[in-house]
């Protein structure tokens, strides 16, 4: 077994849009959207992200690629892979 | 008729609860409310208190046997269980729990509850959300029910094509019948198309309506064998069938559940209809556990009333109230609208159809469907019947 180089690039499994500030921390970013992203490099293993913005595209199945975030005290001191869709900027 | 050793073998003899309060403003302490909740409940059956030998509830409940009994002058503690795990999910899976004592000649009188109280135990959404999301949802802002519920509700109205009309359906039903129930927190909203659409988002797709909203209050029902039942009681609420656990692809990673926007139901609504010896469509009334709208359409989905597809020919809104409606359903007003003590005032309604003293009675109900927690890690479900169905 051994490391190997993927895109990255996932697609949108399914997505929703937080409106309510149940988390202080993410309070001024609202609304943001979270995507569960399936992996297709990683057998579509299914991974919880932060959709970055331009979000009002966003659909199931929109192609979204990985920006990876370091490690914050937003983030709970974790470091996380946050996204973008794909040809947004 | 099945060849089954647990249908119909124990009943539901009483059933209790204090006021559902809003969050926070209880006048008395969680273990009170909790003390009431049981008491209502044997004096309904008409059993002293102190002669319930088994105590059983679900999700981040604190009030254990060895804690009410004191209160309750409990003349022996001889069972007391918890179900692990999935928040309200363990809701009609705790009657399970309690049946399976009974049977197995544990226990003799069995109290089946739940009590919460923002000022003993916190608010429940935080109980649940410790005790069942994982470390990746914190670090990217999601914290509550309706964020991880949200991801599964979209994909079923998104991808699988569940119109969001049989999601309003379910909900206006739910409002409605709430205006019958002097007990319902909603009793006084009357909810139009226009009031649930301007209403607040929280978490897209979910409006503010779509939401259950926790209370303050406790709610008991008491079982015992089909024998003792029938000298207590006059219409006993049998339980048919139940069962609670989850399949192969679900469990406690959650956004890898397979399919996401199922309720969870399979196996456990499969095993509870094959016990029962019935199906979904010999149904006269059900109590959908919702802790967020679209997730009790799921559950419908997989207990088998509607697909994804036709969902918006079955759940429209004539059709799911009482008393003319096909599939009546949540006919106290439900999670959304009755009040929210983690889906147990379901377990009661489910019962007052049987026994003919719902707000909103369906003519002589006999088979009364009985599910919990959508969308959790693990789900459960029931069938109460009338001696008819036996």
């Amino acid at each position: 077994m051994r490391w190997e180089r993927v895109s990255g690039e996932g697609i949108v499994y399914s997505w929703e849009r937080t409106h309510h500030p149940f988390v202080k921390a993410f309070a001024d970013m609202l609304p943001y959207v979270n995507v569960l992203v399936e992996l297709p490099d990683a057998g579509d293993r299914r991974l919880i992200g932060i959709l970055l913005p331009p979000h009002d595209a966003v659909k199931i199945g929109a192609r979204v690629l990985p920006i990876i975030q370091p490690a914050t005290a937003r983030t709970r001191n974790l470091p996380v892979l946050w996204w973008h869709l794909a040809g947004s900027s | 008729v099945t060849g089954s050793r647990f249908r119909g073998k124990v009943a539901v003899v009483g059933i209790g609860q204090t006021p559902y309060y809003k969050r926070g403003t209880a006048p008395f302490a969680e273990r009170k409310l909790c003390l009431q909740a049981i008491v209502a409940a044997a004096e309904d059956a008409g059993i002293d208190p102190r002669d319930i030998d088994g105590f059983a509830s679900y999700g981040a409940d604190v009030n254990e046997g060895t804690r009410v009994n004191y209160g309750l002058g409990t003349r022996e503690v001889r069972w007391s269980t918890m179900i692990w795990g999935g928040g309200g999910g363990g809701s009609a899976g705790a009657l399970a729990t309690a049946a399976s004592a009974i049977i197995a000649e544990q226990a003799d009188i069995v109290a089946v509850y739940r009590a919460s109280a923002e000022s003993s135990s916190g608010r429940l959404l935080d109980a649940v959300s410790a005790g069942y999301f994982g470390l990746n949802y914190l670090p990217h802002g999601m914290e509550s029910p309706a964020n991880s519920l949200a991801l599964g509700v979209n994909r079923l109205i998104e991808y699988d094509g569940v119109s969001p009309d049989a999601v309003r359906s379910l909900v206006k039903a739910s409002y409605f019948h709430a205006r019958n129930n002097p007990r319902a927190v909603g009793r006084n909203v009357e909810l139009t198309d226009d009031l649930y659409e301007s209403s607040r988002l929280i978490v897209e797709p979910f409006h503010i309506f779509d939401c259950s909203r926790e209370n303050d209050g406790a709610a008991c029902v008491i079982l015992t064998s089909a024998e003792r039942a029938r000298d207590l009681v006059e219409r006993p609420a049998y339980l048919l069938g139940c069962a609670f656990g989850c399949g192969a692809h679900w469990g406690e990673l959650d956004s890898a559940w397979d399919p996401l926007s199922s309720g969870g139901f399979k196996e456990v609504g499969a095993r509870m209809w094959s016990q029962a010896g019935y199906s979904h469509k010999e149904v006269d009334v059900a109590q959908i556990y919702i802790n967020m709208s679209g997730a009790g359409v799921a559950a419908l989905i997989d207990m088998g009333f509607c697909t994804a597809h036709n969902a918006k020919e079955v759940l429209f809104f004539e059709n799911l109230v009482a008393p003319n409606g096909g599939l009546p359903v949540n006919t106290g007003g439900g999670d959304l609208a009755e009040g929210f003590v983690h889906g147990m005032g379901n377990t009661l309604e489910a019962v007052r159809q049987i026994r003919g003293d719902s707000p909103n009675q369906v003519p002589e109900a006999k088979l009364s469907l009985l599910t919990g927690g959508p969308m959790a890690e693990l789900v459960s479900a029931a069938l109460f019947g009338s001696a008819e169905t036996l």
